[in-house]
Formats: structure tokens, C-alpha cells, sequence
């Protein structure tokens, strides 16, 4: 068997640490086959590196008409709980700051080809995906990839897990100094580090070099670091602002000032004692209040620095600290020196447009970097193979992945560049929408995501495809916005930051569910992710599409000269965003329009879930529809609430539109529940989350939450952030209970 | 050898014939009416990849692909895990179940023709480089059992392999058969997977 062949050919190819993680690894995974080792330990072993589970991994898979299961060989042997032996699984491998060589790409190539898809995909955190690999090869996969430097160790689970920086480190224009050393060295320093080994929950770090461009997007992580210059004495001084207790997810928070001007030679002891304080007192048992944002919110920024701040003070000495900066941080070496430094005259239109969109001129005179737009993220092996050859005769290893899902290549000589088009071309990798609206981002979605609710893949690609063609009519305005869809609330693609931002949900008509997008418009991209979107409405996925058109032809024929969209959005308002698209919400009969019952690229009826059996209820409106129907118009009063300042009413309107759900709930089986907040939510409590009827399998039971603790506090929210949050989780409650309603009459669920 | 990953292609006679897309559907319903093998689990779309994968039935054992890859448009089925059966034995299945979709896809509506395949031609990839690397030596030990297979497919018993790719690149091998018999007589080949 080629396993042990690669094992012992590899043998002294890769840092004898990863050699022996791998070993044990493999050595679980016979032993779990074997069924020695308990399937719960066996998946945080494995999600410790980097293997994760796949859509239709519990062995059940609805094919449009009825449920299925899968049978595999290994029968019922797990990998997890309910997550079966034989089902195709993902492996995420990391790519700290996006740094690729032509000979990892090359290796990438060939385990996509032999394990996987043929397809590498990048993620939305500059990693790289191979989906559909067997457990029994994934130690195959992950020596092959040690053996030229990489790792997939911490990819997933409680751990720190890929660290992003900005793909223009270090030839920036307006960097304040190249983070990519200390990115290079906090990685190094985290991977495996005792004290990231107790977290209850992910953590996300990002390094920027800019504090006003979008660079690192570092106020939307658990942890990021933002480069500064200062002069001190006439002499420059380089430094670190520190931020925590961002995130996306949920419920977006911005991430909080730490420490200003940390010098680099604290910051790793810095992060360690971070790293200390989550994993003493983060959350452990609630997973749903277990990121680092919950605790910094929790104890306050000023609280949570003096913590860090004392614990820095017990950390024992490591010269690990800073052994990166007593060597030197040497620069990136271009691979070819300049020759005139000027570009060539003369060029036709395709190069023309190349270069408008594609081409970022270096602080380094003479040079350049160029993005290689990847649709949705994805490159053939074959295409990798031709890419890296591309690379070497132009780049060497100066190759990074970025947090859009493209390839750069940096330390471009500009009298390269007709060459370096020409052959991309030639290679079908040449597309002039680099930083352009039709440079969709998605996460994967329901295409293979486990959590994916509405076809986001499906959607960046349609979007991709419409935008493309028309792209030589778009207004300038409209050329230059973001368009970011994530398959679920969970924000993988990262919506919130994007102009036009979509993230997936359901509703049900006429007893079928409608795929749907909840649009996010105003999203801050620039000031490291400055600011998030504001919701306006769900809209059925198909009609996704229109959304775009009336939003940007709105905004066109609305900005005041030179206005953002960000702008343009705030002075509009959620109510004026609302209006836009409005009546598009509106579902016809199931007969009238079928194609609204299925997602992009999939023809099948779609289903929130792989479980349970589909059938249509008696009534087209319910009662309990039109209470949830008014319990989202009461949600939508607080966000514009919220939005006019008034937080004392934001609070209340969010309150009360949780009660209006749960009543709605409760009524379906109490019809005479009395009209009292206290009869309600103890009713609802009893009736639906103590019998776990309100939860679904992967968000569990968090929606309920913020209604149970705003009842029982009886306080209003005392600031802003505080009103955001409930506005926010008022609309997932109501989701929830959409969903919950789905599942009561019988349609497919997520939930067991 | 035992290499554990094996695909065989057979070329579209109209390369631009077919809309890659309008194969999803009936992809989805082979799924459902138990008409490809192999455990199959979903349908992939990577139709935006250039000289990609296509669109794939991905399954456990097998997946059936409408396949872009070295930019010619083919049906390629890839066995992925190991089956037992001799190496001739495994590329005999593939070549039937390429040849056994070709057919189906043949009587979708609005496919037709457009998924005819020739034979004529056939594409044999080894995807394991530790079992068989993409040199010279490798076609040497696997010639036999392409005779095998694929003379019996030849009206007058006569095949022609030669090794295709780089080193860099998986095992390939381009099978040319002199007078080839009819499809469905190839389809034929699969009824030992199909059972």
C-alpha cells in the first residue's frame, strides 16, 4: 500500500514534531477503526488537525423526493458522533499570512488529484481546502504536505487556527512596516503551544500594516495587530496596536484596543498571555458564548487588559519571544532585478483591463503585484501545476493567497507585466476583475458545508456569471463594490463587511420551505473591517439577483457626488434600504413560480436539512404565520429604532418582538395563552427549550437564550452595543422560530 | 501494482456540443434512481474551473464526471477506492461505466446526441504517483493489461498505448483502438459493477 510507502520515503523530509503528530495521528485512526478509542475523542483529535466533516456525513442525504441513507462499507463505524467512517470529509490546511511557494502549490496539485477533487479551494482566512477525502488517507495527506512545510495542525477545532495578514505586507504603499516576519514567528510560536491547548472555542488572529485600509481586517478577529510607525527622538519606531474580542459569527462584534504601541518584542508574551487569560476564564461549556469576544464583553476591555497585563507579568521567560527579531528580519528578495524598470508601450484591450484592475503598484519602484482572480475561490490541479510554472519564470516563491479567495503573485517586474499577462492568459487565468464587484466571495456553503442553509456557491456563481456580462456597462460606482454571500448565519463568507453582503435562511409557503438570502447592505471593507452591514429583509434566493440590480441602480441614481456606498447606505437608512426590495419578499404558489422552491444550481426541492420527511401543511397562511410575520415587523422597528438612536425603544421592540415569536410558538399548542410576558416565555421555556423542540442540531439551543436572559433581567440595554446585540439576536430568534415552525409541521429539519 | 485511484475518459465527439450544466439534473436523478454505482453522494458543480473536473456525481468508490481536464471535454469515471480486482479488471469497469453514462445521458431531453462519446480513444490515468510515477516504466508494467482490455473493444484486436503528461504529472496513458466497437458493446463491460 502506497501509505507506508509514503511514509517511509518521506521519513527525515519534515520537522521531526510534525512527523510525530502525524504518527500518532495515524495511529488513532486504527485505533478508532478498531474501536479502541471513543468516537468523541477521536473527532477532537482529529478536528486538532485539520479534518473536518462533510455535508451528508451522518449518512443521510434527501434526493428531492425522500430521504435516503447512504450505505458505506464500514457500516455504522464513526468518525465522530454520527458523523460515519466512510463519508467524505474536508481537510483544511493552513497558510499562515497567504504564503505559498511554486513547489507547495505543486504538491497541493497532486493531492487534489490522487485524494481529493482536482479542485483546491481557498478560503475566506487564506487557507486551502481539498474536499471529499477519506479518513484513511488524510495522514498520507498530511505527511506529503509536511514534507515541503506545511500544516493542517489546528486548522479546526479550540485552537488558534490559520493566521492572516495582508497580502500586500511588505510592498505596501502605505504600510507602516512589514508584518509578515512577526506573522511568520506568531505562528511559529502558537503552533501546538500548551497555552492554546484549553480554549473553548476557536481563535482567529490577523496582522495588518495599515489602520485605514481594509489590510488585515484585524477589528473583526478574536486578536489582531495593526503595525505602527512613530517618531520618537527624531529616530522611527515601529510598534503594534493590539486588538481583541472581535468576530463575525452570529453576532458581529468590533474588536476592542488592548494595549497601543506594544513593541515587537512583546508581542508574542503579549498574545501568550492572552491566549492564558481565555483559556482560564472563556466559557467552556456554553459553545454558543465560548468565543473570546463574549468574555471581553463579558468583563469589559479595561478589566480584560489589566488581566493580560498581570498575567504577562507571571509568564516565565522564552527566548522564543524574540529570537526572530535577534536574527534579523530579512526582506523579501524579488527573483528577477529590474532591468529598465519600465513597462512597454503600447498593449490591446485585454491587457488594458488586466492592468486597470489587476495590477498594484509597489512601493518598491519598478515592481508590481498581481492578483490572479480564482472563481469562487477554486483552481484545477492541473491549472495549480501551470500556475506554479507561471510563478517560478516570473516570481519565484514570492506567491501568496488572499482573504478574497485569489493568488497574488508579488515583486512583478512592470516591464514583465505583457508577458506575465500573455501567459496567464494563455492559461485561462487572466480574468480583469480583480477588486471588482464581479469577484464574488462565498463560503462553501450547502455545496459541502455540514451548517450551509441556502446555496451560497450556487448564488456567488450566478452573481459572478450575470456581472460579468455586463461588467463593460457597470458605473464606475458600482465596478468597485464588494458582493459577499455566506451559506448561513455563521458569516464564513464574511458578509457583514461587504458592500452588498448575503447570508442564507429559509422560510416556509404553503407548506414547502423557500430557500432564502438575508441581505446585508453598508458593510465597512476599508479601516480593517471598520464597520458591519445593516440587515434589511430576506428575500427568496432566486430573486437574490434582482436585489443586486435595484440596490446598485438605487444607489446610482441616488449618491451625492463622490459618495460610498457605505455612505450612500447610512443616509438612506435600514427603512429606505427596506423599501428597495420590499416587495420582493413576496412568495407566489408553489404552481405559479416552482423555480423559487429550489436553490441555485440544484434542482432538487429544497430542504433545511437531510432529516426527516417532507409534506405540505393544509393552510397557505397560518395563524401562527401571520405572528411571525408581525413579530418580524416589530423586529424591524427596533433595528430602525436602533438606527435613530433611540435605544431604550430598540431594546423594547426587540424584546417584544421575541415575545410575539415565542407567543406564536406556544400558541400552536396553548391557543388561549394569556397575553402576560411572564405566562409566555414560562411556556415557551417549558414547551420548547427545556424539550429542546426550539434547537437545531448545529446552533443547538442559543437562539433561545437572549429571550430567557432579557425576561428574567428585566433591564433594558444600557448602551448602544448592548441594544445592537439584542436587535441582532432578536431577528436570529425569529429565524429560529421560523424554523422551529418548519419542523413542527413536519417539513425536512436539521434537527433530530 | 495496486494503485488505489484509477480513471478511464472517453472523449465527446462534440466537444462543444454540451452545456456542462444540463447534465445536473439528470445527475441528480441517477442519483435517485439507483442508476450509477459506487455509493454515490452528491452532485458537484465546478463547471467555472477552467480545464476543471466539470460536473461530477461524487461518490465513495466512483465518480462520473462530464470532465475538462487537459481541456478536452470527456465522460472520465475514477475509481477512488481500493475494490480489489486485478488493474485490468478495474480499467475494464470504468471504461464500461463511461460508456454505460455516455449512453444515458444520450436519452436525457435536451442532451442527446451531444453526449455521445467516441471510441475510438481512451484516456487511462493512474491518480498515485508512489504506485506508478508518469515514466516510462510504469506504461511498460501496465501495456499488457491494456491490451487486455482494450483489444477485445477493437474489432481487429488492435491498440496502441503511449504515455502522455510530464513527470510532474499523474500517470496517464493514451489508449488508440483501430476499429472500436460499438458503445453499448463497451457498456457491456460494466455489468460486473453494476450487479
Amino acid at each position: 500500500m502506497s501509505t507506508i510507502g509514503w511514509r517511509d520515503r518521506l521519513q527525515g523530509q519534515m520537522d521531526p514534531e510534525l512527523a510525530e503528530e502525524i504518527d500518532v495521528f495515524e495511529n488513532q485512526v486504527e485505533l478508532r477503526k478498531d474501536g479502541r478509542v471513543d468516537e468523541r475523542v477521536f473527532a477532537e483529535t482529529r478536528l486538532r488537525r485539520g479534518v473536518y466533516g462533510q455535508r451528508y456525513d451522518n449518512g443521510q442525504r434527501h434526493d428531492g423526493v425522500e430521504h435516503r441513507r447512504l450505505e458505506f462499507p464500514s457500516g455504522d463505524l464513526t468518525k465522530g458522533p454520527e458523523t460515519l467512517w466512510d463519508a467524505p470529509g474536508m481537510l483544511r490546511i493552513k497558510v499562515p499570512w497567504g504564503g505559498l511557494t511554486p513547489l507547495q502549490i505543486d504538491v497541493l496539485a497532486e493531492l487534489a488529484e490522487e485524494y481529493s477533487d482536482h479542485v483546491l479551494h481557498i478560503t475566506t482566512r487564506q487557507d486551502i481546502q481539498l474536499h471529499y477525502v477519506h479518513i484513511e488517507d488524510m495522514p498520507t495527506v498530511m505527511r506529503r504536505l509536511a514534507a515541503v512545510g506545511m500544516t493542517t495542525r489546528e486548522a479546526c477545532g479550540n485552537g488558534v487556527r490559520n493566521l492572516t495578514a495582508c497580502p500586500l505586507s511588505g510592498v505596501c504603499r502605505t504600510e507602516a512596516f512589514d508584518v509578515t516576519p512577526h506573522s511568520e514567528a506568531l505562528f511559529r510560536f502558537l503552533l501546538g503551544h500548551p497555552d492554546c491547548q484549553d480554549f473553548g472555542r476557536k481563535f482567529k488572529i490577523a496582522f495588518s500594516g495599515c489602520a485605514d485600509e481594509a489590510c488585515g481586517l484585524v477589528m473583526m478577529h478574536d486578536l489582531g495587530a495593526i503595525a505602527r510607525l512613530d517618531v520618537v527622538e527624531g529616530e522611527p519606531v515601529q510598534s503594534f496596536d493590539v486588538y481583541v474580542g472581535g468576530g463575525l459569527g452570529t453576532t458581529p462584534h468590533q474588536a476592542k484596543l488592548l494595549a497601543g504601541q506594544v513593541p515587537p518584542g512583546e508581542l508574542l508574551p503579549t498574545v501568550q498571555a492572552v491566549s492564558r487569560v481565555f483559556a482560564r476564564l472563556g466559557e467552556k461549556q456554553n459553545r454558543n458564548r465560548a468565543r473570546i469576544k463574549f468574555l471581553v464583553a463579558q468583563v469589559g476591555i479595561e478589566e480584560f487588559s489589566r488581566l493580560v497585563a498581570e498575567e504577562r507579568e507571571s509568564l516565565p521567560y522564552d527566548p522564543q519571544w524574540t529570537a526572530h527579531l535577534e536574527d534579523g528580519l530579512l526582506p523579501e528578495d524579488p527573483a528577477r532585478a529590474l532591468d529598465t524598470g519600465a513597462e512597454d508601450d503600447g498593449a490591446g484591450p485585454a491587457f488594458l483591463a488586466w492592468r486597470a484592475n489587476n495590477v498594484y503598484l509597489q512601493r518598491q519602484p519598478g515592481y508590481a503585484v498581481v492578483t490572479i482572480p480564482l472563481p469562487l475561490g477554486d483552481i484545477s490541479s492541473g491549472q495549480a501545476r501551470l500556475l506554479a510554472e507561471v510563478a517560478r519564470r516570473f516570481v519565484g516563491d514570492t506567491v501568496r493567497t488572499t482573504v478574497e479567495q485569489n493568488i497574488v503573485f508579488r515583486w512583478v517586474r512592470l516591464e514583465d507585466l505583457r508577458d506575465l499577462h500573455a501567459a496567464l492568459a494563455e492559461i485561462g487565468m487572466a480574468d480583469p476583475c480583480a477588486e471588482t464587484i464581479v469577484d464574488v466571495t462565498s463560503c462553501p456553503g450547502t455545496d459541502t458545508c455540514k451548517l450551509g442553509i441556502s446555496a451560497s456557491r450556487g448564488l456567488a456563481g450566478e452573481l459572478r456569471e450575470r456581472l460579468a456580462a455586463k461588467s463593460g456597462e457597470l458605473d464606475e460606482a458600482v465596478k468597485g463594490l464588494r458582493i459577499k454571500v455566506s451559506g448561513c448565519f455563521n458569516s464564513c463568507g464574511q458578509h457583514h463587511v461587504a458592500d452588498i453582503g448575503f447570508f442564507g435562511n429559509s422560510r416556509k409557503s404553503g407548506g414547502r420551505v423557500v430557500p432564502h438570502f438575508q441581505v446585508v447592505l453598508g458593510g465597512q471593507w476599508q479601516a480593517n473591517a471598520g464597520s458591519y452591514g445593516l440587515a434589511v429583509g430576506a428575500i427568496p434566493s432566486k430573486r437574490i439577483p434582482e436585489v443586486v440590480d435595484r440596490i446598485t441602480d438605487q444607489f446610482v441614481a441616488d449618491r451625492l457626488p463622490g459618495e460610498s456606498f457605505l455612505d450612500w447606505s447610512a443616509r438612506t437608512g435600514r427603512k429606505g434600504l427596506a423599501a428597495i426590495i420590499e416587495d420582493l419578499k413576496q412568495i407566489p404558489d408553489y404552481v405559479d413560480d416552482p423555480s423559487l422552491f429550489s436553490d441555485w444550481g440544484n434542482p432538487r426541492e429544497f430542504s433545511i436539512g437531510d432529516i426527516g420527511i417532507g409534506e405540505c401543511a393544509g393552510e397557505v397562511i397560518s395563524s401562527t404565520d401571520l405572528e411571525l410575520s408581525f413579530a418580524e415587523s416589530i423586529a424591524f422597528e427596533a433595528q430602525v429604532a436602533l438606527e435613530d438612536g433611540d435605544i431604550a425603544r430598540a431594546d423594547d421592540r426587540a424584546y417584544r418582538s421575541m415575545i410575539t415569536a415565542a407567543r406564536a410558538l406556544v400558541r400552536t399548542e396553548l391557543p388561549d395563552v394569556p397575553e402576560q410576558d411572564e405566562v409566555i416565555v414560562r411556556e415557551f421555556d417549558t414547551r420548547f427549550v427545556e424539550t429542546k423542540r426550539f434547537q437545531d442540531r448545529f446552533a443547538h439551543g442559543k437562539f433561545a437564550r437572549p429571550l430567557l436572559e432579557r425576561h428574567a433581567s428585566g433591564q433594558s440595554a444600557a448602551t448602544e452595543e448592548h441594544a445592537r446585540t439584542l436587535v441582532e439576536e432578536a431577528q436570529l430568534f425569529i429565524d429560529a422560530a421560523h424554523a422551529c415552525q418548519i419542523r413542527m409541521a413536519g417539513a425536512t429539519s436539521a434537527t433530530q | 501494482m495496486d494503485p488505489h485511484r484509477i480513471s478511464v475518459k472517453l472523449y465527446l465527439d462534440d466537444p462543444a456540443g454540451l452545456d456542462a450544466e444540463a447534465v445536473v439534473p439528470p445527475f441528480h436523478r441517477y442519483i435517485r434512481e439507483d442508476l450509477v454505482v459506487g455509493t454515490p453522494i452528491d452532485v458537484a458543480r465546478y463547471a467555472h474551473v477552467v480545464n476543471g473536473p466539470g460536473i461530477l456525481i461524487i461518490g465513495h468508490q466512483l465518480d462520473y464526471a462530464i470532465d475538462y481536464g487537459e481541456g478536452r471535454v470527456g465522460i472520465s469515471v475514477t475509481r477512488k477506492r481500493d475494490a480489489g480486482g486485478a488493474f485490468a479488471e478495474q480499467v475494464r469497469d470504468l471504461a464500461g461505466e463511461a460508456a454505460r453514462l455516455s449512453l444515458l445521458l444520450q436519452g436525457e431531453d435536451g442532451i442527446g446526441d451531444a453526449a455521445r462519446v467516441g471510441t475510438g480513444e481512451a484516456l487511462v490515468t493512474i491518480l498515485d504517483r508512489y504506485e506508478a510515477p508518469n515514466d516510462d516504466e510504469t506504461l511498460v508494467r501496465v501495456d499488457p493489461a491494456l491490451r487486455d482490455v482494450f483489444e477485445p473493444l477493437s474489432e481487429c484486436a488492435t491498440v496502441h498505448a503511449v504515455r502522455v503528461g510530464t513527470s510532474r504529472e499523474p500517470f496517464a496513458a493514451r489508449v488508440a483502438i483501430t476499429s472500436p466497437r460499438p458503445l453499448e458493446h463497451w457498456a457491456e463491460g460494466s455489468a460486473a459493477l453494476a450487479r
